[in-house]
């Protein structure tokens, strides 16, 4: 391969008579250098490396030449100015020229001050066709046209890919087949670059991640690390793009973070709108470090390093749940009747903190109690020690706790409690919000929502936190409880309806008595 | 507080049964220490228990009962612990917060020497940035979803509703500079309350542009959102209009401000006989009013993207809003949100809806930094913290932090007219990769009606979306 020298001022540098092919923006690079003709004319520039500019900003001052597509596709671009020969090669021209016996004077080649020409694409619809976009070199120009305008006459055996051009055919004859990439789908790609975007998000990598992924967050992030960085740092792109120089420290000092968007900014995607793209992630990383290069100092992040992190996750070994785990545990821990074998003493004392204040009735209507007592610092004092104190509470099962506030039929299991707070945890999920927001359609409240308003009815009177939940006979069956509690229930017990409603109210200091409330209508304790 | 976890199961069997009754005296004071030989997981399911034990209380307003929860939290939860007792720690700040407003006086005198420090927020959104994956996603669809709807566009115009990071314009500038057909003329106009803010983010983005040679100019709109004059923004004709509001407008969803809110316990707390005759007497007035005040804090008009007007139904501004943004007739619309729903009625809805969300945000913390680390404390507290006490302790105009699913806000925006434009694969694909490369390794990305929603582990966290002026 010849180099390409910059600053010729002819043409004739005794090399092989094309030019420098230029490189265009956004389409699939042939990366040959057929020979090494400067395409610029102009003497001007200095020995340093060219400036390029932005592929189709052409030099302002250029003439711009518009050429037909016949010319543009003709072969014969050298023309005799003497006789109208046409050549296909500056150097046969000059050869043949030298047979007119010219004077000294013609003899010359056009005087130095040639501007530099560039050329715009007859295709009106093309990018290239406005002048300010236009390419500056002659066979860049009809290549383009050949390839972007022109008819695919070219096609590899192998893989039946068409060219318009026979130099792109031929370059890629020799790397067709050469080099293939294999994903663990089963997919094949040529291009390094597309097959790490495809392992990105294939299936089959996601799974084998999330499987992995589910016990130990803490190996699996240093595996993929392990993994990425050989990826990634390889694929490392000539590019120079200016995100490459901004990437440093990013919130993660590992390899991976900082390759990751190298390999964006060498991701050129084939049929997207242009590669300039791939450079945004790189730049956020890098722009936020331009930002505030002082304090990014402080924030020590990256002295930090996962295995320590995941050190100390470690050191409980399992026994350490994520907060997720344990609210999912705990909205299971009261969905299910039976104990949990983890903490059985959990389950006591959340049940003895739930009836802590039910022992203060033993065995009668614990209206009684609330009538005698609106306030509830009593209450109060055992309502929080109900999870230690009382072993007595604790040492019943939970059925008898539920007994004694008589029997009501259907005795709601004692994880009732848990059972509501098991409806509030699974709340989140959308047909759980239906259990609570039920009420809203059974009330005939005006249109106040949530379970407040007709909880406290029933939780003021209790007040501790068995109130939250009716023991025993509240609910007509125990698949209501969640409505039961939300205070709808069976609504079937018309009788009592009156009795108790008065009861409660007097009972109940806090409750809400806006309207003469269906939900009244539900005794808690079925005696 | 540091609790030993040592994988002994001597805890399940006597300490609890033994010990006789107990006050919580600290003479007595014996449940405590015993409290602290609780494996973590047992103490983390204890402290769930409590805070929800302790949200009822303060729902009904038994606020002596809650306070005793609440001290039973103290002894288990701590802002250095894991997770769970972490989140504990501020939740039980926020449920105290919320019980502390009725008495009104005391709370404005604790609240009143307050400093909130400017260059702390700052950091702290800084800090938010870098350590999670959730900004940076936003800002690569939402510059993704802007470059695509602005192909060919000569003049663009971007206003960004929460001008505080300039990252986002930055990494938009290189993008368009890049473009095949040469730079747009750019212009962005900046919203944010704080003039500083806006001037070092003109001072770092016109410095970009000139690098760049991007014909850039940046205006600065020094307003809060919910009383934004949409003429400031001076959008012009002719110009290409993209509108970015990365988890501002839920905010907006709050009701107007009404001039004689009342606190939500003040009346519950103390001679509930008086309330009982009050409310005997004036059923529907009073009981109207405290329902709305404690129960009530969102609007019923938000509930449903058709507002149906009730009674004392308060005026919503997003919808104001969201119709002003659309007259501007946007060429793209992005909006990033909190993906759970934190703005129902209730307290418990929201408390245990909110349990969940921020339990994810710690956990990723906890899996991100050490517990050391003074960048997780300041997440945690200052960023975290506070939006969890917004979510439980305050009502209606006060309450800012109204966080809604994803659907809600379809649905919504749709109602405003405006159309959804399904996020680009490349986008998306871009979203991918930044969250797999993080070193931590929960972070998932999965699409929803043509939305991003960025998840941990299962639990979706926020979510990107792309909408157009659908006329």
């Amino acid at each position: 391969m010849s180099n390409i020298t910059g600053e010729e001022g002819s043409f004739s540098s005794g090399n092989t008579g094309e030019e420098v092919q230029q490189l265009h923006h956004g389409k699939q690079q042939q990366q040959q250098f057929h020979g090494s003709l400067p395409s610029d004319s102009s003497p001007s520039l200095p020995a340093a490396k060219k400036k390029r500019n932005l592929p189709g900003t052409p030099d302002p001052t250029a003439e711009v030449v518009a050429l037909s597509p016949t010319t543009l596709m003709a072969t014969n671009r050298f023309v005799c100015e003497i006789c109208n020969k046409g050549f296909q090669r500056d150097q046969n021209l000059q050869l043949h020229r030298r047979g007119h016996n010219l004077p000294w004077k013609l003899r010359q080649r056009t005087s130095t001050e040639v501007r530099k020409r560039v050329y715009i694409c007859p295709e009106p619809s093309c990018v290239h066709h406005n002048p300010a976009r236009a390419l500056g070199d002659l066979t860049g120009i009809k290549k383009h046209y050949s390839r972007k305008h022109g008819e695919k006459k070219w096609k590899c055996d192998k893989c039946s890919k068409k060219y318009a051009v026979q130099s792109d055919w031929k370059a890629h004859q020799k790397t067709c087949g050469t080099r293939e990439y294999k994903c663990d789908c089963g997919t094949i790609f040529s291009r390094r670059d597309s097959f790490i975007t495809h392992r990105a998000f294939c299936d089959a990598l996601a799974e084998e991640n999330s499987k992995v992924n589910q016990g130990l967050m803490n190996s699996m992030g240093s595996n993929l690390q392990a993994q990425m960085p050989h990826e990634l740092l390889s694929s490392m792109p000539n590019s120079t793009s200016m995100a490459m120089t901004e990437f440093n420290n990013n919130y993660d000092n590992k390899s991976p973070m900082k390759s990751l968007p190298s390999d964006l900014v060498a991701f050129k995607p084939m049929n997207m709108a242009g590669g300039m793209f791939s450079t945004s992630s790189g730049t956020l990383f890098g722009g936020q470090r331009n930002n505030a290069p002082s304090s990014s100092s402080g924030l020590q992040l990256s002295s930090n390093s996962p295995a320590s992190f995941n050190g100390q996750g470690q050191v409980s070994g399992t026994a350490h749940m994520s907060a997720t785990a344990l609210l999912q545990k705990a909205a299971q821990m009261g969905a299910t009747a039976s104990n949990s074998i983890n903490s059985p003493m959990m389950q006591k004392s959340f049940v003895s903190s739930m009836a802590g204040p039910m022992m203060q009735s033993p065995g009668n209507n614990s209206y009684e109690n609330f009538q005698t007592q609106p306030d509830q610092t009593t209450m109060v004092g055992i309502t929080p020690g109900g999870a230690y104190g009382n072993a007595q509470m604790l040492q019943k099962g939970p059925q008898e706790v539920a007994q004694m506030f008589g029997s009501g039929p259907a005795n709601s299991p004692t994880m009732s409690d848990m059972g509501m707070f098991s409806d509030m945890l699974m709340g989140n999920d959308q047909q759980n919000h239906a259990g609570f927001i039920k009420n809203t359609g059974n009330q005939d409240n005006d249109g106040t929502m949530g379970w407040n308003t007709t909880g406290p009815s029933r939780f003021g009177g209790l007040g501790g936190p068995a109130g939250v939940a009716p023991p025993g006979g509240g609910s007509g069956g125990n698949d209501m409880l969640t409505v039961d509690f939300l205070g709808i229930g069976g609504g079937s017990r018309p009788p009592n309806v009156h009795e108790q409603q008065q009861r409660m109210q007097m009972a109940n200091p806090f409750q809400q008595l806006s309207h003469a409330e269906s939900d009244m209508e539900k005794p808690i304790w079925d005696v | 507080m540091m609790f030993q976890d040592d994988g002994s199961s001597s805890v399940t069997s006597s300490p609890f049964q033994n010990s006789p009754m107990i006050s919580l005296s600290p003479g007595l004071g014996s449940p405590y220490p015993l409290l602290k030989e609780l494996k973590s997981e047992d103490r983390g399911l204890y402290l769930i228990h409590l805070l929800l034990t302790c949200a009822t209380h303060v729902a009904t307003g038994s606020l002596e009962n809650a306070n005793l929860s609440l001290d039973q939290i103290s002894h288990l939860a701590s802002p250095d612990g894991d997770t769970m007792q972490r989140i504990a720690s501020y939740f039980a700040e926020a449920l105290a917060d919320r019980i502390l407003k009725a008495w009104p006086g005391l709370y404005k005198a604790l609240h009143s020497t307050k400093l909130s420090l400017f260059s702390e927020d700052i950091l702290v959104r800084k800090i938010f940035f870098e350590v999670f994956p959730f900004l940076k996603v936003a800002f690569i669809v939402t510059n993704q979803a802007i470059i695509e709807a602005m192909e060919g566009e000569k003049m663009v115009h971007i206003i960004d509703l929460n001008a505080a990071y300039p990252m986002q314009w930055h990494a938009l500038l290189q993008d368009l500079s890049a473009r095949p057909e040469g730079p747009p003329h750019l212009r962005i106009t900046g919203v944010h309350p704080q003039k500083e803010v806006l001037d070092q983010m003109a001072h770092v983005l016109t410095e970009e542009a000139e690098k760049l040679d991007i014909p850039f100019q940046f205006n600065p709109v020094v307003s809060k959102l919910d009383n934004l004059d949409i003429e400031q923004l001076r959008v012009k004709t002719g110009e290409a209009l993209a509108i970015s509001s990365i988890l501002q407008l839920h905010s907006l969803l709050c009701p107007v401000d009404e001039p004689h809110k009342r606190s939500p316990l003040t009346t519950m707390k103390s001679n509930g006989v008086n309330l009982l005759r009050a409310s005997q007497i004036k059923q529907s007035t009073l009981g109207d009013l405290l329902q709305k005040d404690m129960v009530n804090g969102q609007s019923p008009g938000a509930d449903s993207a058709s507002s149906s007007p009730q009674s004392s139904a308060p005026a919503v501004q997003i919808d104001g809003f969201l119709n002003a943004l659309w007259g501007l007739s946007p060429k793209v619309m992005v909006v990033a949100e909190q993906d759970s729903n934190h703005n129902g009625s209730s307290l418990m809805e929201r408390l245990s809806e909110s349990l969940y969300f921020y339990a994810a945000l710690f956990d990723c913390l906890e899996s991100t930094l050490p517990r050391s680390s003074m960048e997780r404390l300041k997440l945690e507290k200052f960023l975290f913290g506070e939006e969890v006490k917004n979510i439980i302790a305050c009502e209606g105009s006060s309450r800012k932090e109204r966080h809604e699913k994803l659907e809600k806000w379809i649905q919504r925006l749709d109602f405003a007219g405006f159309g959804s434009v399904p996020l680009s694969y490349y986008g998306m694909l871009q979203a991918r990769r930044l969250v797999q490369g993080y070193s931590c390794d929960g972070y998932r990305i999965k699409e929803e009606n043509g939305c991003v929603v960025i998840c941990w582990q299962d639990r979706a966290l926020y979510s990107v979306s792309a909408w157009r002026c659908r006329r």
